[in-house]
C-alpha cells in the first residue's frame, strides 16, 4: 500500500562531506534496521493463562497488548497462533521443547506465563525461553495495570532479543483540537495535559521525556510554555511579538523562533530552560527561520527551516549559531524537520501546492526516502529508539495522528478524535 | 496354631480400626479465600475441603462437602466452615477485611450571567465534592470550590473535571458572548477599550490588508490602504492607541512554517506603519499561521471563504485613544 520509494536526481549538500562514511544505500540501511518475517528469530508468544477467577477479560488484554507491542517492535518474526500445540503452558514445568521448536511452530524463542490475583492486584509471572537451547532467558513478575505490564514485559523481551530498549512503555504528546493531551505510544490512554489558552500548538518533548516545551496563545501573543512532564509550569517566554516552534536539548536548553529581534524577521534564539537569557543564532534580512530541533544525539547541533535562499529549506547550524548551512536544497517547500534520537536521520515535511509528505534523510549521505504518499502527511517525530515515527495525517479526512516503521510500512492511526503535531519520548 | 492366632488377630485388629473409623474419627475442614482484604465491590472466592465430616456448613448454611462460592462483601466479614460428624465438630475461619468504596466525586459549575456582551465579564462559581483535583477548561487546575471572573472574546464552554479516589465527575457552564461576528469575518475586537466607539472608529480607519500568495511584500493597494490608516494614526489623540497587527495565511502550506509567515505579513505592515511615523512601540505583532484559514480556492479578497481573503493583516485595537461619544 504505502512504498518506500527512493527519490532519484536531486540535489543533495552533505552535512559533513569530510567524515562521510561509504555510502550505504539508504533502503538496504533501513531494511536491517525493521525485521520482516524470515528475515530474523521466530518468536512465538503463547496465550498467558488466568490462574484466579475473575481474571479472563485482563489476561485476554495482556495477550493482545504483548501481541501488538512485539509484533510493532518488528524485531523478530511472529509465529501465528493457529500452528501453536494445543496444551496450555502456565509456566517452565509444562513446558515441552520439542512442541515449539519442532515443525510446524519452529520458533527459536518462546513468551508465556500466567496471571493471577496477589493482594487484589493483577500480577504477571512472564517467561522466555530459547527453544533450541532449551535456556531460560527470563523469569520475571509484573504487577499492575495489564496493559501496562503487558508493555513492561514486551520491552523486557526486546531488550533480551536486541539488547536495546523497547518503545512499548513510551508516550506521545500531541494537539487535539484546544489542548495537548499525552497518549502511551499505540495510542491508548489519550489524557488532557495542558489548555492554558486559546490555541495550543507545537508541542516538543525533551530528549529524556522529561519536560514538554509548546505554544501557547494566552497572552494573545503566542508564546512558548515549558512543563515537567507531570505538568508542573518550568517557565516560558512573555514576548510582544510572535515567538513559536519551541525544542529543547540534551542537557536542557530551550531553542525557539521569535519576531523578537525588531527587524522584520523570524530568527533562531537559544535560551535557558525557563526562557531567560536568550541570545540570537540567525540573522536574515527579512527572512523566515523557523522550526528549530536540536540534535538529540549529540546536542551541538539544529537543524531548523530557511527561506534564506528563497523557498523554505531544511538548514542545519552549530548550536553556537557557526556554521550555517543546508542539509538538503531541492526546492519545494520543507518544514517541520525532526532529527532522529541516534542522531542519522532527520525526517522532515516535504512537498508544495498544498501536497505535502513525509521524507526522511540520511544525514551523512544526504539520501532521501519518501515514507508517506496518502493525503497529506505532516510533522513527523521519531521513536526513542530511531527505527519508527509517528506524524499528522489527514488520508481521512480530517487530521489524525499516525505512526510507522522507519520504512513506512505498519502504518496505523492512534487518534480518531483528530490530532495533529505529535511528539514521541521515553 | 501359629497361622490361625495371626487371623484372628488380624480380624481383631481391622474390626477395631473400623471401629475406629466408624464410631471414633474427629471430622476435619480446611477453608481458604483468595484474598483477605478488598474494596467494597470487588469479590472473594471462598473455598473449602472437610474430611470424615458428615455435614458441612459454611456461616450456618448447608454446603457441600467441598467447594467454593464467591461472596461480594460490604462489610468485614467473618468466615466459617463447620465440619460435623454426630456430636464431634471442626470448624476453620478466615477474616476478609472490606474498605468502604470511596465516594464518587460530584461537581456542579455555574455562571452569574450566562449571556453576556462582548467585553463584559461574568463569574464563574463551581463547588466539587470527594475530588482530588478540580479542573477548569482554560484556567487549568483550580481549589475544590471557588470562583473566577472571565471575560471570553468568543461564546466559551467552561468544562469542570473533579477526579478523586470515586472516579471522574463531569460538569460544564456556557457563557455565549454576544455580537459574534460570523467565521471568516474573524472578530475584530478581541481585546475591547474602556470605549467600544473608538474601536468601532479604528476598524473603520485602520483596514485589512491582503497579499499575494506565498508572499509577506505589501501591495501597491495595501501601501494606499495603511497610508490612510497611518495618517488617521498620528493625528492628535489618536497618537496614544495601541493595537495589534494579525498576520493570516491560506490553508495551502504547512503549519509551523505558516506561522513565520504570517508573522512576516504583520512585521512588513508595521515596518510601513512605522516608516510614516507611528511608534513601533505602539504595535504588538500576532501571526495565526492558517488557524483562521477557511478557504478551499482562490476566489478574491472581498469573497469569504477564500485563500485570497484568507491572507491578510486583520488591525485590531487594544487601548488608547479619546472616547468620541462619552
Amino acid at each position: 500500500m504505502i512504498l518506500a520509494v527512493i527519490v532519484p536526481g536531486m540535489s543533495i549538500v552533505a552535512a559533513r562531506q569530510e567524515t562521510q562514511p561509504p555510502q550505504e544505500d539508504i533502503r538496504k540501511q533501513i531494511g536491517t534496521i525493521i525485521v520482516t518475517p524470515g528475515n530474523g528469530p521466530n518468536l512465538a508468544i503463547a496465550d498467558f493463562i488466568s490462574r484466579s477467577a475473575g481474571l479472563e477479560a485482563a489476561a485476554s488484554t495482556f495477550n493482545q497488548v504483548l501481541w501488538a507491542d512485539l509484533e510493532f517492535a518488528a524485531v523478530s518474526g511472529l509465529v501465528g497462533k493457529s500452528l501453536y500445540p494445543k496444551t496450555l503452558v502456565p509456566d517452565p514445568a509444562s513446558l515441552k521443547f520439542d512442541d515449539w521448536s519442532a515443525d510446524p511452530v519452529k520458533a527459536d524463542y518462546l513468551a508465556f506465563g500466567n496471571l493471577q490475583n496477589t493482594g487484589g492486584a493483577t500480577s504477571a509471572d512472564t517467561y522466555l525461553f530459547d527453544v533450541k537451547t532449551k535456556q531460560q532467558l527470563i523469569a520475571s513478575r509484573h504487577t499492575g495495570d495489564p496493559r501496562r505490564i503487558a508493555h513492561e514485559f514486551a520491552d523486557e523481551v526486546v531488550k533480551l532479543l536486541t539488547g536495546r530498549d523497547g518503545i512499548a512503555t513510551s508516550k506521545i504528546a500531541y494537539v487535539a483540537g484546544d489542548s495537548i493531551k499525552v497518549m502511551d505510544y499505540d495510542g491508548f490512554n489519550q489524557r488532557n495535559f495542558a489548555s492554558d489558552g486559546p490555541i495550543v500548538r507545537f508541542p516538543q518533548f525533551s530528549p529524556d521525556g522529561r519536560y514538554l516545551a509548546y505554544v501557547s496563545y494566552k497572552t494573545g501573543v503566542p508564546n512558548i510554555v515549558v512543563r515537567s512532564a507531570e505538568g508542573g509550569l518550568i517557565g516560558g517566554t512573555s514576548y510582544n511579538s510572535t515567538t513559536t516552534s519551541p525544542t529543547i536539548s540534551p542537557s536542557g536548553q530551550l531553542a525557539f523562533s521569535s519576531a523578537i529581534g525588531g527587524d522584520g524577521s523570524m530568527e533562531i534564539y537559544v535560551s535557558n530552560l525557563d526562557g531567560s537569557s536568550a541570545r540570537r543564532l540567525t540573522r536574515t534580512a527579512r527572512g523566515i527561520n523557523i522550526s528549530p530541533r536540536w540534535n538529540p544525539q549529540t546536542g551541538r547541533e539544529i537543524a531548523f527551516i530557511s527561506d534564506r535562499a528563497g523557498t523554505p529549506q531544511v538548514y542545519v547550524m552549530d548550536s553556537s549559531g557557526a556554521n550555517q548551512r543546508p542539509l538538503i536544497a531541492r526546492g519545494g517547500q520543507a518544514d517541520s524537520p525532526s532529527w532522529s534520537p541516534d542522531g542519522r536521520y532527520v525526517a522532515f515535511t516535504y512537498g508544495g501546492a498544498g501536497s505535502f509528505q513525509v521524507f526522511v534523510a540520511d544525514v551523512a549521505s544526504g539520501q532521501l526516502i519518501q515514507l508517506t504518499s496518502q493525503g497529506r502527511s505532516e510533522s513527523p517525530t521519531w521513536s526513542p529508539d530511531s527505527r519508527h515515527v509517528s506524524y499528522q495525517s489527514n488520508r481521512s479526512g480530517r487530521w489524525e495522528v499516525w505512526q510507522s516503521h522507519i520504512d513506512g510500512t505498519g502504518q496505523r492511526a492512534l487518534t480518531r478524535g483528530g490530532g495533529r503535531s505529535p511528539t514521541w519520548a521515553k | 496354631m501359629e497361622r490361625k492366632f495371626s487371623r484372628i488377630a488380624a480380624i481383631i485388629f481391622t474390626a477395631s480400626v473400623l471401629i475406629g473409623v466408624v464410631g471414633c474419627a474427629k471430622p476435619k475442614v480446611q477453608l481458604q479465600v483468595s484474598r483477605d482484604r478488598l474494596q467494597q465491590g470487588e469479590d472473594v472466592r471462598v473455598s473449602w475441603t472437610s474430611k470424615d465430616a458428615k455435614e458441612v456448613a459454611l456461616n450456618g448454611k448447608a454446603v457441600d462437602k467441598t467447594g467454593a462460592q464467591v461472596f461480594t462483601p460490604d462489610n468485614t466479614t467473618t468466615f466459617t466452615v463447620v465440619g460435623t460428624r454426630g456430636k464431634k465438630e471442626a470448624r476453620d475461619s478466615k477474616v476478609v477485611a472490606v474498605t468502604p468504596r470511596p465516594a464518587r466525586p460530584t461537581i456542579r459549575i455555574s455562571a452569574d450571567q450566562e449571556v453576556i456582551s462582548r467585553g463584559q465579564s461574568t463569574t464563574l462559581r463551581w463547588t466539587a465534592n470527594n475530588a482530588d483535583r478540580v479542573t477548569i477548561s482554560d484556567l487549568g487546575t483550580v481549589p475544590s470550590s471557588g470562583s473566577r471572573v472571565v471575560s471570553p472574546s468568543t461564546s466559551t464552554t467552561y468544562n469542570a473535571t473533579a477526579t478523586g479516589a470515586g472516579g471522574t465527575e463531569n460538569a460544564s457552564a456556557r457563557v455565549t458572548v454576544t455580537d459574534e461576528t460570523p467565521p471568516g469575518e474573524r472578530p475584530r475586537i478581541s481585546t475591547p477599550g474602556p470605549n467600544p466607539t473608538i474601536a468601532a472608529i479604528f476598524n473603520q480607519m485602520v483596514r485589512t490588508v491582503y497579499f499575494e500568495l506565498d508572499k509577506a511584500e505589501l501591495t501597491p493597494e495595501s501601501r494606499d490602504t495603511l497610508r490612510r490608516g497611518a495618517e488617521w494614526l498620528t493625528q492628535g489623540p489618536n497618537r496614544s492607541i495601541s493595537f495589534r497587527i494579525e498576520g493570516n495565511c491560506d490553508p495551502r502550506g504547512t503549519e509551523e512554517y505558516n506561522i513565520g509567515l504570517g508573522e512576516r505579513r504583520a512585521q512588513s505592515a508595521k515596518e510601513f506603519l512605522v516608516s510614516l511615523g507611528v511608534e513601533a512601540s505602539r504595535v504588538q505583532t500576532v501571526s495565526y499561521g492558517k488557524e483562521r484559514a477557511s478557504g478551499t480556492s482562490e476566489g478574491s479578497p472581498s469573497q469569504s471563504p477564500s485563500w485570497a481573503h484568507d491572507r491578510r493583516d486583520d488591525f485590531v485595537y487594544v487601548t488608547g485613544g479619546t472616547p468620541r461619544n462619552p
